[in-house]
């Protein structure tokens, strides 16, 4: 075996993946020539330092925590004889899903049980519940986790993309027939990316963006009816975190893919810079 | 303005069952008792094969995606696949398997942002006279540093960095890259040669800039 031939199977070599015969006309050949077993040598102990210097990109927590849950939620519509790719997925390169056509008839539920639970909410809302009890909260969070998805889908995060406060709230109020509060969160490590219009709870509200590092938080922005619930509530669905609260006569609804301690410090930075009024 | 990553991924149109080239692992029909088993159960011996796998997944997504959010998507999205198709697993590498699926669906990725830098020729002259200057030794010195190594490896095209983590991080052999990358087994050693050659001397320029 010559020189030439020795440095090209080295790596296989150093790799102990050459077969016997090889290997040992190798050994000879590094055993008889000073200069290929210097250059074996080195490029042996680099490959060394290269397996244990890279760094090792472990799977963070929370992925492990959003991949079980969206192969429950598709099992759960495997079972019910739909291969869809469940929401949560955000699905990468499959085909684009069409909107379900509505949220009741988009899902599968079982339809005798959909009735009965029907006739037994109104039964319920009429008898106990005041009549400007608003929707229920998991009807709601539907509508809140459908437009946020679909703000990151189409090219409509903003309608008005700005990290200044004083342009994105003047847009707002402009449009509204209410007048959010709007704060800049970048020295808290939220910035405001901008605002936007959207329809939800039947009324017209401000969706205010945020980014905390590669991720983008909704907070959807409305006037609170006088009697509605003032205590905060997380939701945790398709692998989205919601947190509402109601503050100053307005509901406030927080959507993302955050973790929940970084949403719950989000909505404490948050109330902590808007002018009390 | 800039549109984020995600917004892009939702025009994506193609169908990825077109374009996955798992041609390794033939589908053999369901025999009878696992017809039988229930959602949940499959979920079950899913979950206990597959997941111990995930580091091994998102390590090979973030070296070939450079990017974590994206790493993660598309980790989450192989394993979807995954339990897809795993009715017609039965090999006995779960792991190599795994990252046939993670591999495919980052190459994807990576095709449609345009990212592919498969074919990206790399420029032999700027780094041949940077390095020339710089002994083995001194690599040898330098090759601890963490930082160093993954920025140089991050400017490698996407096969050497693939089979780069797969060789020294997963330990993967030479079969197992063969299957894992789709190229035939006698190419494996040769391309991770080119892969630490091109790797020795992005680590060389590097250095020899910092001198």
């Amino acid at each position: 075996m010559n020189c030439e031939e020795a440095i090209k199977l080295v790596d296989g070599y150093v790799d102990g993946e050459l077969d016997p015969i090889t290997s040992q006309t190798i050994e000879l050949h590094l055993r008889e020539c000073h200069k290929c077993n210097q250059a074996y040598k080195t490029h042996g102990s680099l490959i060394r330092a290269i397996g244990t210097a890279a760094p090792y990109y472990k799977a963070p927590a929370e992925l492990r925590e959003r991949i079980q849950s969206s192969l429950l939620e598709q099992i759960a519509e495997q079972s019910n004889g739909s291969g869809r790719i469940p929401r949560g997925a955000r699905p990468l390169i499959a085909k684009k899903q069409p909107e379900s056509p509505s949220i009741l008839f988009g899902s599968s539920w079982n339809w005798l049980a959909l009735a009965a639970a029907l006739v037994f909410a109104a039964v319920i809302a009429w008898n106990v519940l005041p009549r400007s009890q608003r929707p229920n909260d998991q009807f709601l969070a539907t509508q809140l986790i459908a437009s946020h998805v679909r703000s990151l889908m189409a090219n409509h995060l903003t309608d008005v993309a700005s990290s200044d406060q004083h342009t994105v709230k003047p847009w707002l109020d402009a449009k509204l027939d209410f007048a959010p509060a709007v704060v800049d969160l970048s020295s808290e490590g939220f910035p405001l990316i901008g605002g936007r219009l959207d329809y939800l709870d039947n009324r017209p509200v401000a969706a205010l963006i945020y980014q905390r590092r590669k991720h983008f938080i909704n907070l959807f922005v409305w006037p609170a009816v006088a009697n509605e619930t003032r205590t905060p509530k997380t939701i945790t669905r398709q692998g989205y975190q919601l947190l509402h609260w109601a503050d100053s006569g307005f509901n406030y609804w927080a959507v993302s893919d955050v973790n929940e301690n970084d949403l719950q410090a989000f909505k404490e930075q948050f109330e902590k810079q808007v002018p009390q009024r | 303005m800039a549109l984020p990553l995600k917004a892009e991924h939702a025009s994506l149109t193609e169908n990825f069952e077109s374009t996955a080239k798992i041609v390794k692992f033939a589908v053999v029909p369901k025999k009878h008792e696992e017809q039988d088993q229930s959602p949940k159960e499959e979920l079950t011996s899913f979950e206990e094969a597959m997941l111990p796998h995930l580091d091994a997944a998102h390590n090979l997504a973030r070296w070939l995606l450079r990017n974590e959010q994206d790493a993660q998507d598309v980790v989450q999205e192989a394993y979807l696949r995954a339990f897809k198709s795993f009715s017609g697993f039965h090999g006995s590498n779960g792991r190599a398997w795994l990252l046939t699926i993670v591999r495919n669906t980052s190459y994807t990725l990576l095709k449609k942002n345009h990212a592919v830098d498969l074919t990206t020729t790399f420029d032999e002259e700027i780094h041949a006279s940077d390095h020339e200057s710089v002994s083995p030794a001194t690599i040898l010195e330098h090759s601890e540093d963490a930082e160093l190594i993954r920025e140089a490896m991050n400017e490698l095209p996407a096969e050497f960095r693939e089979i780069l983590a797969l060789r020294h991080q997963e330990g993967l052999s030479y079969k197992e890259i063969a299957d894992v990358a789709q190229i035939p087994p006698g190419t494996v050693m040769s391309r991770l040669a080119r892969a630490r050659g091109k790797l020795k001397e992005c680590l060389a320029a590097r250095i020899g800039k910092e001198k």
